[in-house]
């Protein structure tokens, strides 16, 4: 495996290429064998979830290399301050920017240069003044302390090669109250060897992907609370591409349920996580509410 | 400590109803299979429950609890926010529910109070809004499609 500088300076090579390509060759450029980061074209697998219904959406934007829609579940609100590591063509932050409205501001961070000259293109051509982009790295973000209200990521932590410098810089450029939600691809279980192997193709998107319970682990130590996994889906690999790497015995093995849940396997997840307002944050006064959100229909009418 | 939100499985129910009522909330009527329902798990404990009740292009927004010892966390919004996003994703319109307690809650997520005869048929067809709630209990509704928080 090559070393921290070596690894990122294959995946600025790699997202500059398709940068420089025009939009209809990178549509199909998910993180997956139908990618143009790997080398295979045989299986259609594709990581990337649509984001057709979303306001903000920009085509131009899309190349197709997220797992997940982590603004979706980002809980960004009107004038709220956005940072998305990891912007690429920018469609996260315009997305992002269809919430913040006008009055917010939304910073897209990317440490490929092709690719913040498109996402700046981008954002021109759609007239936005409060959306910007940043070139830096991720392990050491370019940004001031309590900046964002919020922090998104689609799809890019899997590539950075010191993952808890990266949630420690996302702990320190958050408002203490604020939080991200962050799409990745993690890895659950011991992965037979053959598979292994397969996910190294995966150049980019699998490859520097950890075990989910580090990556938890990670958030948790950095500070963050509230931790709640919002979405997990198994990245199902096919039958005919695992038969390539592993024998009928370990395909059964690799297929095994534990509890009705796959215990192996590569997940897209997406993690939602708070920065406390105070270094012991009390049981939250807000507490009244949600108690009141409990009860849909009150005793006196349902008992 | 980390939680996670998960779809409902049939195997469920036992917690679920459990959930619900420490929260005093109607049982009675809960599918069966738990389709259209989410949960938070902590591992493998059900600490909080929402669920989508689906009556053609628009659906009951019923079942939101959270575990007592879990409240504060802010679970409440994280499951109708995913239902929200089910909701959408499946192309419904409006979504309605019934409360006697929880309105001031709902309204900080973009429900508004409504005329009781101003709901559609569907919605009054539910064992909730026919039977099971009183009729002093008030009935809130929201787009699916817009952004409010």
């Amino acid at each position: 495996m090559e070393n921290a500088e070596q690894l990122k300076e294959i995946v600025r090579q790699t997202y500059g290429a398709i940068a420089d390509s025009s939009p209809s060759d990178a549509a199909g450029c998910g993180c997956g064998p139908t990618s143009c980061c790997g080398p295979s074209n045989e299986v259609p697998i594709n990581m990337a979830v649509g984001y057709d219904g979303l306001n903000g959406y920009v085509a131009e934007a899309d190349l197709g290399l997220g797992c997940g829609l982590p603004t979706q579940f980002a809980q960004i609100k009107s004038g709220d301050v956005v940072v998305d590591l990891g912007s690429g063509a920018g469609n996260d932050c315009f997305v992002a920017r269809a919430e913040t409205g006008e009055t917010g501001r939304v910073i897209g961070l990317d440490m490929t240069p092709a690719m913040i000259d498109r996402a700046r293109r981008n954002a021109k051509t759609l007239g936005y003044t409060n959306v910007e982009f940043v070139y830096g790295d991720i392990e050491e973000m370019p940004l001031p302390d309590n900046l964002a209200d919020v922090v998104v990521s689609n799809c890019v932590m899997n590539l950075v090669p010191d993952k808890q410098k990266a949630v420690v810089e996302t702990f320190r450029i958050l408002k203490p109250g604020g939080h991200f939600s962050i799409s990745d691809i993690v890895l659950k279980g011991e992965l037979p060897a053959g598979v292994l192997k397969d996910a190294e193709l995966y150049a980019g998107c699998v490859a520097g992907a950890i075990q989910k319970d580090t990556y938890l682990q990670i958030v948790e130590e950095a500070g963050f609370t509230n931790i709640i996994l919002q979405k997990e889906r198994e990245i199902v690999l096919p039958d005919s591409l695992l038969k390539n790497y592993l024998t009928a015995e370990e395909m059964a093995e690799y297929r095994q349920q534990d509890k009705g849940h796959p215990a192996r396997g590569i997940y897209s997840v997406t993690v939602f996580a708070e920065k406390p307002t105070t270094a012991h944050l009390p049981v939250s006064k807000s507490t009244q509410s949600e108690t009141k959100a409990a009860s849909c229909c009150g005793p006196e009418c349902c008992s | 400590m980390v939680l996670r939100i998960e779809i409902a499985r049939p195997e469920d129910k036992e917690a679920v109803v459990t959930l619900l009522q420490k929260g005093q909330l109607l049982t009675d009527d809960l599918p069966s299979d738990l389709s259209g329902f989410v949960l938070t798990k902590e591992k493998d404990v059900c600490v909080g429950v929402a669920g989508l009740e689906r009556c053609g292009s628009v659906a009951l927004l019923r079942s939101v609890a959270v575990d007592p010892h879990y409240r504060g966390k802010k679970i409440a919004e994280q499951l109708v926010g995913r239902l929200l996003e089910i909701a959408k994703a499946d192309g419904l319109t409006e979504l309605y529910l019934i409360t006697t307690t929880a309105d001031h809650y709902f309204e900080r997520h973009g429900f508004k109070p409504v005329d009781r005869q101003g709901v559609p048929d569907a919605i009054r067809q539910t064992q909730q809004f026919n039977t099971l709630c009183p009729s002093s209990a008030i009935v809130m509704k929201r787009t699916v499609n817009d952004n409010a928080a």
